[in-house]
């Protein structure tokens, strides 16, 4: 809540700075982004649309096509799995670094240090939030882009690009995580003359586990989503078929696509969660 | 919970045995060639990808364009956003079982509405964004318009059911004493419901609008308009030097927006 | 074993300790008391060297703590076991690996990470924790014991450190007073028996005449008093716990600064 204690006025100043930012971002907004919902009722989108409708009923349910559709679907969930673990690789040792706790404050760094030390000892932990930074504000599928351009179409191409971009959120918050541990355990092996890894096994990696798992599984469910669709690009999965069907007009296919999709979400889902109720 | 160690051994050996497997099974899927990236050619590949992209072109005409791509992006995130919050506003009270299902009039007709109205936001956030935004280019034609009515469409199924389940979470204890107090339904939605569940309600759409300006950046590859359309012209033509300052631009504009949430959150929540 | 010469320590410029001048022979058994926020546990984090002085020196075992390299002051730190009030345990790790984490410090990283999954001398473990009286509770994890069975496993951690000097920050003050009397006994047990100086600061006054030849009591960080426990008297007590006069006080667990604010100014 805005903190204009003392002031007696309904609206606060930066209340009202906000609404005013919010309501020209608006009408910009919807100026720059060619909004015109008659658009939507207009003859010719109805028409469109009806036609559309028409060719997506009945969904394509024939043996050949669906067992044609299983190796794509496999790929998928490969292509989620070896960009999940890749993403772990990538994240842990750059979110270890980004942790505040462990690099530069707290009974971990030395009590009384000067000179060089003092000066350099912010530079792990800056720099391994510029790379996940970077990591993570370029969206996974322009990564898919880049990847695909550098090495060439294929699953492998899907992999990295989930790895790299999920990396950098993963490291972002195992940090998080890690910044929050019960710090009274870490002082206790800290003050026994442990140093900083084996702090790290002993102290802080068995309280975080639990918040590590569980948001590593939720990233993993998003991985599946996004494999889905990499292949729009050329990186392999599920989304290389949906987008040849939609470019040969044969939406029948495209609507079982959709639900083999949604399926498998599902599925993931569901997964994930049983699998999270066991190991927690 | 489980008090026998010899059964957590079982257990933990077991998933961890699932879970190798599943890496192996993939690892060979994905043609994953990790060893390959570090070779002669395949660092050859990635230093003639990365020379074709130094120096970013930074002519005048070029950043212009850029820039209007960049701020095209933002209005379609913004509005996407904007549009995906009044739809789950919408479709929420329809949705919430602590709304829809309070009273027993008419029953299995509140019911059926409330099944319906769940099943519609699970549609709507099942199908990619990309998938929408090709439907609506397929009814309506190039341009952000289709791209804005995905994201809106594909985030509202989303925020209907984050928001539904905070409604579901709000404390009853305020709602009882409202409802005593003789308070009509609208009042105590007004007075009990909202003001508990407003600062979460703003809190997921503003992620969602990290979200959403992460996908604005991609549609344009379908033709549904933005900075995305520029990546995908330079990508297809080799305009490496392009590439790179739009993806800078992406970056710049992604952490902006992060930042700004950020920013709103801190303050206003 | 210590000397603390002109001691000061400040937080947000608030001292926490104030000039305290301090001595501890080795095997020397001392209990500090003092009423709730007087510096007890500052001076805890200073001489377990978690935390540097603002001002005045800190030695230990004759040798200066400022300025230590990392390799240093590692080695320092494994002379010194604490026990804590809370026992500070990993409380979703297996005792056996709480109680070997004392021996970390001496171990090879890949020994460290073995033990995690193999665990690695168990012996140690096991004798550590049959002094303490749990031996039985080697492969629980540590969230499912009592706490004063927590506290015992964290005296057994101290036990496998093997440091030269002990220190005891309110062991027994989360404790019921018949575990209180157990987990005391069995501290000054393992001084006498090893010739360990012990430091051990305590809530309870009867606690620390019977069991501490030496008594020190702080208050508002600084030295209140430093004498044998035949020797002390019962105004000594009186001042270090008695309630300021003052009408806006409400309780002695007032921070040092409130106190000030609000004395009468004359």
């Amino acid at each position: 809540m805005p903190a204009d204690l003392h002031s007696n006025r309904r609206w606060s100043r930066a209340s009202l700075i906000f609404l005013a930012v919010f309501v020209l971002l608006l009408i910009y907004s919807y100026q720059a982004a060619e909004i015109a919902p008659l658009r939507l009722f207009s003859a010719e989108a109805r028409a469109s649309l009806a036609d559309f409708l028409g060719a997506m009923f009945p969904p394509e349910f024939s043996p050949q096509f669906l067992s044609l559709m299983a190796r794509p679907v496999l790929e998928t969930v490969q292509i989620s799995i070896m960009g999940t673990l890749l993403a772990i690789l990538l994240g842990f040792p750059l979110g270890l670094l980004a942790t505040s706790t462990l690099t530069y404050t707290g009974v971990l760094s030395p009590i009384s240090s000067t000179g060089l030390a003092n000066k350099t000892k912010y530079l792990p932990y800056i720099f391994s939030r510029m790379i996940l930074n970077l990591l993570r504000s370029v969206p996974e599928f322009i990564w898919a882009l880049i990847f695909v351009r550098a090495l060439g179409l294929g699953p492998f191409a899907g992999v990295l690009a989930l790895g790299v971009a999920y990396g950098g959120t993963l490291g972002k918050i195992y940090s998080e995580i890690l910044e929050k541990v019960d710090p009274k355990p870490i002082e206790a092996l800290a003050v026994g003359g442990a140093g900083k890894i084996k702090v790290v096994l002993y102290g802080y990696l068995p309280q975080a586990l639990p918040d590590f798992i569980s948001y590593t599984l939720y990233r993993w469910e998003c991985a599946i989503r996004a494999a889905a669709i990499l292949g729009f690009v050329g990186a392999g999965g599920l989304g290389q078929q949906i987008e040849i069907s939609i470019r040969m007009f044969r939406y029948k296919e495209v609507v079982t696509l959709i639900i083999i999709i949604f399926c498998l979400v599902m599925a993931v889902d569901q997964l994930s969660t049983a699998f999270r109720k066991r190991i927690l | 919970m489980i008090a026998n160690p010899s059964q957590r051994i079982v257990r933990n050996s077991a998933i961890m045995l699932v879970v190798g497997a599943a890496i192996v099974w993939s690892y060979l899927g994905t043609e994953a060639n990790f060893l390959g990236l570090v070779s002669q050619e395949g660092r050859g590949q990635i230093y003639s990808f990365l020379r074709e992209m130094f120096p970013p072109d930074l002519s005048s005409a070029f950043l212009v364009r850029a820039g209007q791509a960049l701020l095209e992006t933002v209005a379609i995130s913004f509005m996407g956003t904007v549009i995906a919050s009044l739809l789950a506003l919408c479709l929420i009270f329809f949705a919430t079982r602590t709304l829809i299902l309070a009273t027993s009039t008419a029953r299995p007709a509140r019911l059926a509405v409330y099944l319906l109205a769940r099943g519609l936001l699970t549609l709507l956030r099942s199908i990619p964004e990309i998938v929408w935004a090709l439907l609506f280019i397929l009814a309506l034609g190039l341009g952000p318009f289709p791209g804005t009515l995905a994201l809106g469409i594909h985030t509202a199924g989303v925020l209907g059911k984050l928001y539904s389940e905070v409604m579901e979470n709000v404390d009853p204890a305020p709602l009882e004493a409202l409802e005593a107090s003789g308070a009509s339904r609208w009042q105590m939605l007004a007075y009990g419901i909202m003001p508990q569940a407003l600062p979460q309600f703003i809190s997921y759409t503003l992620y969602r609008w990290e979200v959403n300006i992460r996908a604005a950046a991609i549609l344009g590859f379908v033709g549904a308009g933005g900075i995305g359309q520029e990546v995908h012209i330079a990508l297809n033509l080799f305009l490496g030097h392009k590439l790179l300052t739009l993806l800078f631009f992406t970056f710049v504009m992604v952490s902006a927006v992060d930042y700004l949430s950020a920013i709103i959150r801190r303050r206003f929540i | 074993m210590i000397e603390i010469e002109n001691l000061t320590k400040n937080f947000n410029g608030q001292p926490a300790l104030d000039s305290v001048n301090f001595k501890v022979e080795a095997g020397e058994r001392v209990a500090i008391l003092g009423p709730s926020g007087a510096g007890k546990t500052t001076l805890f984090r200073i001489v377990n060297l978690a935390l540097a002085a603002s001002k005045g020196q800190f030695r230990f075992r004759g040798q200066e703590t400022t300025d230590l390299s990392k390799t240093e002051l590692k080695l320092m730190r494994q002379r010194i076991g604490t026990i804590y009030q809370q026992h500070n345990l990993v409380s979703r790790l297996k005792v056996v690996h709480n109680v070997l984490a004392g021996r970390l410090a001496q171990w090879s990283l890949a020994k460290g990470l073995l033990s995690l999954l193999w665990p690695q001398e168990v012996e140690l473990a096991r004798q550590a924790l049959e002094k303490v009286g749990i031996a039985d509770k080697l492969f629980c994890r540590a969230d499912e014991l009592s706490s004063g069975e927590q506290q015992r496993v964290a005296i057994a951690r101290v036990l496998v450190q093997g440091p030269d000097l002990i220190l005891a920050d309110e062991p027994v003050s989360s404790l019921d007073p018949s575990r209180a009397h157990g987990i005391l006994r069995l501290l000054i047990e393992i001084s006498r028996g090893s010739g360990k100086t012990l430091i051990t600061s305590l809530h309870s006054v009867p606690l620390a005449l019977e069991y501490f030849p030496r008594i020190v009591g702080i208050k508002q960080g600084r030295i209140l008093f430093d004498r044998s426990t035949s020797q002390l008297e019962r105004d000594d007590l009186a001042t270090l716990y008695e309630l300021e006069t003052s009408p806006c006080l409400s309780s002695q667990n007032e921070s040092p600064k409130k106190i000030d604010a609000c004395r009468p100014s004359f």
